[in-house]
């Protein structure tokens, strides 16, 4: 651990010269925000556990960002995870763990909150407290070290970091996060310890103090429940909710990366949340409900973004952007506005049917970016089961209009491993991407060989959450199987080519996303042998992960093998995600049986949502 | 109707670390944000018109650098000094812009010549300058190149490349250097091979994140004589 906490600006401009890409670690971008050191601010990092080209393609943070600084009483700055060379550097010549902004000391710090965005990031966050000389645990901290926070679409399911973080956010953050520094600030003038801070603000809705409650273990060591620690503590924690997203400040001057990040683009979120009810999908239910942000006030933040920053695209985001309730609108309007100054506007998520493909061909003329596909089975049969409501012939039509528009590859997405599936299921991807071929061949004529398609598998992962959230991951080498098998089908289609993921990482994600707080132990030791960067490739140490999951007793085939019984109870049982735990067991009997459930746009399926927020708050019917 | 201006900025302080990539994405939005739509290249991909006269390594800092570009519209340069040092972060300034005559030589590929400050940590026990002068009075100097496509070093002559040597002094642990180095096409020299030559010469540790390289003026041939780059373009009068 380290104790220096003075940043050497000498010494710091020497190390960055060794490093790659050391613009990641200097600040000092267009929109960045340097606020005057006044006693009285609550300073905040905000703390992304991976590389600075993906934190800063991240929406949330901008918008955090935005709200905190717009605040009087804090002052957010940014803090990303080191690459492995600057770590190497920051260690060897005893730099700890700095802020972009003002290059001062993570531990220095009043808040230091990490998001949570994907499991195979969670040993940076412990490397990140090393480098800043931050204690690991919750329990080693004293009152001089700064509240840990964590929050962001893991937070739901955060156990495996309970020993690690302070004070877990949960849901929508933008209102959460500003009232909790206000109430540090206001906290910190009184002079009372911080278990009284921490007393206070669990009665807030979206806010989960691991320490309050401790996890009960029967003979079996099976997770029986949690005793509370403090009286305060409320015996679950509701997700935070906004009601409607018109309300919140959206950033118009996000920071502007001097080097080229994965989105180097103006982001307008337009709605949050998903009505179609995707029986794997986590994002479907902890966004709920839809809320959107009106048509107006989407161009005006566009045009502001681009003003502000000389970005020449601009991008939408939701959830299944073609949803928004006045899409059409919508993107005749900013298509006019990009159109006059040579900006490209792109549509990510957008559903190709025939008005998909009409505005497409508007937006993007001649250029013909990628298409990609979602039906994420093989099989009718098996959408069904997930409620995937894609239909073979609304795929095949589109491909022939897309080649007809000029498009020449097409991308497919696919699940492997979903409940109930076969190799009859397989087979069916095969044969769609055979079909897609033929549909290609036959708009194109003679020209065949020109066309190419992607199908892109990735392992299904029993999401907490969803209605599968009880269901069994396959094993490895089952899922190796799937994979030489749909690999040997499809070598046989000229033009198709064939991606995969490797099944030991979607084995260590399920075991963090569905492991209790004792998966802790096992994320330390990781941390203490090296592991960091787990969702690189080249830097993944799968022989380390594998020797300590058999250290840790954790078998890859109990991890795997069956269902989890509706009587166990689930490691992330204290978290409210606003669903009803009885619609998810519902929507798991209606897969089982292959019945569709329709989209709640048009009816209410009574998921429960509606006892905390509008649903489609703000959307045009 | 296209119209071509130039303008001499510098980038220094943390803004050394900008790679020439970075600065021309900068320097794009820049316009962008100031209003200036600048002329793009024709064909499927549509470039901006705008050029950075021979890059700058990533790590050096520069008093003066030159580019160019060209737009369809024709606007004020009075005012786009200062429009763009408020769209511009700390450590990169615009000097001076101004309306160009169009000429099919570009600003890039005016450049014959560079001159640098280099500044190199001696340790503990200082050469005398007369040992750092007999280095340069050598008959031949030989620097090691590193080939970008092999990765390796290939040693090359380069005593003809050190046009001048304006300045040696060493203060306390650091020696300084002003020189002028050939900057045209393949007679092109990277100062830091100079500092590692010279390094190899007086028995001291070459380390590169150590060594300080300042830019400090771009020079071209006009006029039968070497002149500053801002010197060697016709300025368009109307």
């Amino acid at each position: 651990m380290m104790k220096n906490t003075k940043i050497d600006a000498a010494q710091l401009e020497e190390l960055l010269m060794r490093v790659e890409k050391p613009a990641r670690y200097i600040g000092g971008e267009l929109n960045s925000i340097v606020k005057d050191n006044r006693t009285d601010l609550t300073r905040f990092a905000f703390c992304f556990p991976d590389r600075y080209e993906i934190g800063m393609s991240y929406v949330g943070l901008q918008i955090l960002y935005h709200l905190l600084n717009q605040t009087e009483h804090t002052y957010c700055e940014r803090v990303f995870a080191p690459s492995p060379d600057m770590e190497e550097a920051m260690r060897s010549a005893h730099v700890p763990l700095f802020t972009l902004e003002t290059k001062t000391a993570l531990s220095e710090m009043d808040i230091v909150g990490f998001t949570l965005q994907y499991e195979m990031s969670y040993t940076n966050i412990l490397n990140m407290l090393d480098l800043a000389g931050i204690p690991l645990r919750s329990s080693e901290r004293d009152e001089s070290s700064p509240l840990v926070l964590a929050g962001g679409p893991c937070a739901f399911h955060s156990e495996p970091l309970a020993d690690f973080i302070d004070v877990v956010l949960i849901g929508d953050g933008e209102e959460l996060t500003v009232d909790l520094c206000r109430r540090y600030g206001l906290w910190k003038e009184s002079g009372r310890n911080r278990e009284s801070f921490l007393k206070e603000i669990c009665t807030l809705q979206g806010v989960y103090v691991p320490s309050f409650y401790e996890p009960q273990y029967d003979a079996g060591n099976a997770l029986t429940g949690f005793h509370k620690r403090v009286a305060e503590a409320p015996d679950r924690i509701l997700k935070a909710v906004v009601q409607d997203i018109n309300d919140i400040d959206y950033p118009a001057a996000p920071p502007v990366p001097f080097i080229d990040v994965v989105h180097d683009r103006a982001v307008v979120e337009i709605f949050r949340g998903c009505s179609r009810g995707c029986r794997f999908c986590q994002a479907g239910s902890i966004y709920r409900p839809v809320r959107e942000r009106s048509k107006e006030k989407i161009r005006d933040i566009a045009l502001q973004q681009l003003a502000s920053s000389g970005h020449d695209e601009l991008s939408l985001m939701s959830l299944s952007s073609s949803d928004y309730s006045e899409f059409e609108d919508l993107v005749r309007m900013l298509s006019d506005d990009c159109r006059q100054s040579r900006i490209s506007l792109s549509l990510p998520s957008l559903r190709l049917d025939n008005l998909g493909f009409t505005l497409l061909d508007e937006i993007q003329g001649a250029r013909k970016s990628g298409l990609t596909f979602a039906p994420e089975a093989g099989t009718q049969r098996l959408r069904d089961v997930i409620n995937k409501n894609i239909t073979e012939e609304e795929i095949l039509s589109a491909v022939r209009q897309a080649v007809h528009l000029g498009w020449n590859s097409v991308k497919l997405y696919f699940m492997v491993g979903l409940p109930t599936e076969t190799d009859e299921d397989l087979l069916g991807i095969a044969s769609l991407a055979r079909k897609i071929m033929e549909a290609a061949a036959d708009e194109k004529g003679t020209a065949r060989g020109r066309f190419h398609v992607t199908v892109s598998v990735s392992n299904f992962i029993p999401k907490p959450f969803t209605p599968f959230m009880r269901c069994a991951l396959l094993a490895p080498d089952e899922l190796s199987r799937k994979h030489f098998y749909l690999k040997d089908l499809l070598r046989k289609i000229k033009g198709v080519s064939f991606r995969y993921h490797d099944p030991f990482t979607s084995l260590l994600e399920t075991v963090m996303a569905r492991g209790d707080r004792r998966i802790g132990e096992l994320l330390f030791d990781a941390w203490s042998a090296g592991c960091r960067f787990d969702a690189w490739t080249e830097y993944f140490q799968a022989d380390v992960w594998k020797r300590l999951l058999v250290e840790h007793g954790i078998d890859e085939h109990h991890v795997s093998v069956g269902r989890i019984p509706s009587e166990a109870i689930l490691p992330y049982s204290l978290i409210d995600c606003g669903v009803d735990d009885a619609y998810f067991e519902c929507e798991y009997e209606l897969a089982m049986q292959g019945r569709t459930t329709p989209d709640c746009r048009n009816a209410c399926n009574d998921c429960g949502i509606d006892r905390y927020a509008d649903c489609f708050a703000g959307a045009r019917v | 109707m296209m119209y071509r201006y130039m303008f001499k900025f510098s980038k220094q302080g943390e803004m050394r670390l900008l790679s020439h990539l970075d600065l021309q994405r900068l320097f794009h939005r820049m316009f962008r944000r100031i209003g200036v739509d600048l002329a793009h290249t024709k064909g499927y991909n549509p470039k901006p018109r705008m050029y950075i006269a021979l890059p700058l390594s990533l790590g050096f800092e520069s008093v003066s650098e030159y580019a160019e570009f060209l737009t369809e519209q024709r606007f004020d340069t009075d005012s786009l000094a200062d429009s763009a040092n408020a769209a511009l972060p700390k450590g990169i300034r615009i000097l001076d812009a101004r309306k160009i005559e169009l000429s099919p030589k570009t600003i890039p590929a005016l450049v014959e010549y560079a001159s640098y400050d280099i500044s190199i940590p001696l340790g503990s026990a200082p050469p005398a300058t007369g040992v750092v002068e007999s280095f340069f009075l050598q008959d031949s100097i030989i620097v090691n190149r590193r080939d970008k496509k092999t990765k390796k070093n290939v040693p090359r002559e380069a005593k003809h490349l050190i046009t001048d040597v304006q300045k040696i002094e060493i203060a306390g642990e650091t020696l300084n250097i002003r020189t002028v180095l050939c900057a045209s096409g393949s007679e092109t020299m990277n100062p830091l091979q100079l500092a590692e030559a010279l390094c190899a010469f007086l028995g001291i540790e070459y380390k590169r994140e150590t060594c300080r390289i300042v830019r400090l003026e771009l020079y071209g041939m006009c006029r039968d004589a070497v002149r500053p780059l801002s010197d060697c373009v016709e300025p368009d009068e109307w």
